[in-house]
């Protein structure tokens, strides 16, 4: 499995290269446009706590630049797994006749959103200036967390894309489930302490990887190491699982994609 | 051409839905079952399923050039895929031994907003061909595909004749040990068509095979060496191409006369005139009905009137239609009535000495005038149809390349006639 993704690197960077320089093409802000929804989320919740029609209580960081913070971090999760979900359907055309590594699809569309992660990764470093943020060394650790993040969205975002080719239902039931799922992680606000909101911290597997980010940007240490270790765990079973399944279905899709 | 196997099919089946809602169904039950290993019981269909490609065995030589005639639905497209790999069969075994490429979709991967020199990267890589064989080949590809600067122009702005040239050139230049050839030949101009041809002519000399599905079987008479004739999912026949499209196209005219002669008899009969045709029957030469004739064979046309009240010297007249075109005539209005009077029922036959037609499909027309022939009795209709058949040409020189098609699609009347040059070296193969 490793091999075939090796012997396809060509195939994925060329796949990355044309969405990437197809998405804004036309388009006269180009890649600026992935700042669009962070913005306006920290926007819309800093006016919020501002204006005390809802309370987070104390966080670590100079609010605005933890919400961006969280965002980025989910941001990653959310914006890849929309765009892994819909990637074989995206391509219908191309499976429907030709054979080639459908893993190259999915791994392609990943990049669109690590592309968009980077760019939001300027922002939030401007973010962590203009609030005068003390950067901790353990701050680089971050990206490190991306990778059994990345591990646990590929391996939902295999068992997605088989379904969504199959079931279009699934990629719209996606984008609402997600929507949800960003106030059940704690990315607005801080890990939650009290029954029955704690849950979140262990039920959410995203949850482990956003209070790590705030944590290592913040404390220096890590408050919830053990649930990180079990979600990272989780990640790379389900990245097994998933890529089991997407082999054995391809078949399937290439029938009804 | 060798006898060693580039591709080997065996009892190959497959099956389809043809209701979209129960495909999601069946699709997610599959997967179910391919993923927790159990066993699928793919010999039986569900309901909405129907068998796309059943039993179909067949083997495809290195070397050579195999043509897949037949209607729509008979499992071409599905066979496509099954070799392309993009699906896999639910019975039997596919074996394809070296690298199989497809020239299906031109141009699959193909995205509107690139330049073709990146769509060339592109779709060389969803081919499988490595960074360095595109690099080796890309001055080779743009130069074939012939369009000039347009290859650095995002492909939004190409003609769709451009847009087919490099896919195709892409594809030829995969360099495949087998190909598999949807009906994408005729792509851009005539000389384009002409230099595809000669590169995969190419491939043929070296030892390369090819599979070409193809619609318009002039393209399999005079490419292929073999065809195989599929209908309904399942190999009528396989052989050599000539005898294969000859059966298939004498089976198509078949079906055509056999349409045309339901056709005719939901029409209503004729009211209210002084006489009306019951039946019309065609003879052999031994006097046995049939819809069948061989080029040059006896016919004759027995007509069943009934004269619904006294009529005068009588005048039939009986006009063989191809497409609507007269294509020859039997007429009492020339040759002179046969009868003083006639009344009540009765049969008049007229014997045609030979039929100088080509294979094709006729229809037999008939009227019937009264003695001084400005006045219709029978008012004209066609009330038969038969067909030349192709087997049992006696004696033709049928050597040509397109032989088969060209006599289908050109003249229906056949003259025996030779050719001679006044100063040509050689002679004939």
């Amino acid at each position: 499995m490793i091999g075939d993704v090796i012997s396809s690197r060509e195939l994925i960077w060329r796949l990355f290269v044309r969405d990437f320089a197809a998405k804004y093409e036309q388009s006269a802000l180009g890649y600026l446009w992935a700042l669009g929804p962070p913005l306006v989320t920290v926007a819309i919740f800093t006016f919020l706590t501002r204006n005390r029609v809802i309370s987070v209580g104390e966080t670590a960081l100079p609010y605005p630049a933890f919400v961006l913070l969280g965002l980025t971090v989910w941001g990653l999760f959310s914006g890849s797994l929309m765009s892994i979900t819909s990637s074989l359907t995206g391509a219908a055309n191309v499976i429907k006749k030709m054979n080639f590594p459908r893993e190259a699809l999915v791994f392609a569309a990943l990049g669109q959103a690590l592309v968009d992660t980077l760019i939001r990764t300027v922002l939030l470093a401007l973010f962590f200036v203009w609030y005068g943020v003390p950067v901790r060394w353990t701050i680089a650790l971050i990206p490190l967390l991306f990778a059994p993040m990345l591990m646990l969205t590929i391996g939902a975002g295999f068992l997605l894309s088989t379904l969504n080719a199959i079931i279009r239902d699934v990629s719209s039931a996606l984008g609402l489930a997600l929507q949800f799922a960003m106030f059940l992680t704690p990315v607005v606000y801080p890990a939650p302490k009290e029954w029955p909101f704690i849950l979140i911290n262990y039920v959410n597997p995203v949850s482990a990887f956003v209070v790590a980010a705030h944590d290592l940007a913040s404390k220096g240490a890590l408050t919830m190491p053990a649930t990180l270790i079990s979600s990272s765990l989780f990640g790379l079973l389900l990245f097994l699982l998933g890529w089991r399944v997407f082999r054995l279905a391809q078949p399937i899709v290439g029938e009804r994609v | 051409m060798s006898d060693e196997a580039a591709v080997i099919v065996e009892g190959v089946s497959k099956k389809f839905c043809k209701s979209l809602r129960r495909t999601m169904y069946y699709g997610v039950r599959d997967l179910l079952a391919d993923t927790l290993h159990l066993q699928r019981r793919s010999e039986h269909l569900r309901p909405g399923e129907f068998w796309a490609l059943k039993d179909l065995s067949f083997e495809l030589r290195r070397g050579e050039w195999l043509g897949v005639v037949g209607p729509n639905g008979a499992g071409k497209s599905t066979l496509l895929k099954l070799l392309n790999g993009i699906v896999r069969p639910d019975e039997g075994r596919i074996e394809v031994r070296g690298r199989l490429g497809a020239l299906i979709e031109l141009g699959a991967g193909f995205h509107p907003l690139l330049t073709g020199r990146e769509n060339i990267y592109v779709q060389g890589a969803i081919m499988g061909m490595s960074r360095r064989e595109m690099e080796g080949k890309l001055d080779e590809i743009i130069d074939f595909a012939g369009i000039g600067d347009f290859i650095d122009t995002p492909l939004k702005f190409y003609s769709s004749g451009m847009h087919a040239r490099l896919g195709f050139s892409i594809a030829i230049h995969f360099n495949p040990d087998s190909l598999v050839v949807d009906e994408v030949l005729a792509v851009g101009d005539i000389s384009f068509q002409e230099k595809c041809m000669r590169r995969m002519e190419r491939m043929r000399a070296k030892d390369k095979a090819v599979l070409m599905v193809q619609q318009h079987t002039y393209w399999i008479e005079a490419l292929c060496d073999r065809a195989m004739w599929l209908d309904k999912g399942g190999c009528v026949r396989i052989g050599k191409a000539a005898d294969v499209v000859r059966a298939y196209l004498d089976d198509q005219d078949h079906r055509l006369a056999a349409s045309t002669r339901e056709e005719l008899s939901k029409l209503p009969d004729d009211m209210h005139t002084p006489a009306s045709i019951e039946v019309v029957e065609l003879l052999g030469e031994d006097g046995v009905v049939k819809d069948t004739f061989y080029s040059g064979e006896q016919m004759t046309v027995r007509i069943h009137y009934n004269a619904h009240e006294r009529i005068e010297w009588p005048l039939f007249n009986i006009r063989v239609f191809h497409r609507g075109q007269g294509v020859l005539e039997a007429s009492m209005l020339i040759d002179g009535p046969e009868a003083e009077e006639i009344e009540g029922r009765g049969t008049v036959e007229c014997r045609l000495d030979s039929l100088p037609l080509t294979p094709k499909v006729y229809e037999v027309v008939i009227f019937a005038r009264a003695k001084e022939g400005v006045s219709d009795i029978v008012p004209m209709r066609t009330y038969a149809v038969f067909q030349i058949s192709e087997e049992n040409r006696d004696g033709w020189p049928m050597r040509g390349p397109m032989a088969i098609n060209h006599l289908r699609q050109g003249s229906p009347v056949y003259v025996r006639r030779s050719w001679h040059f006044q100063n040509g070296k050689g002679s004939k193969p």
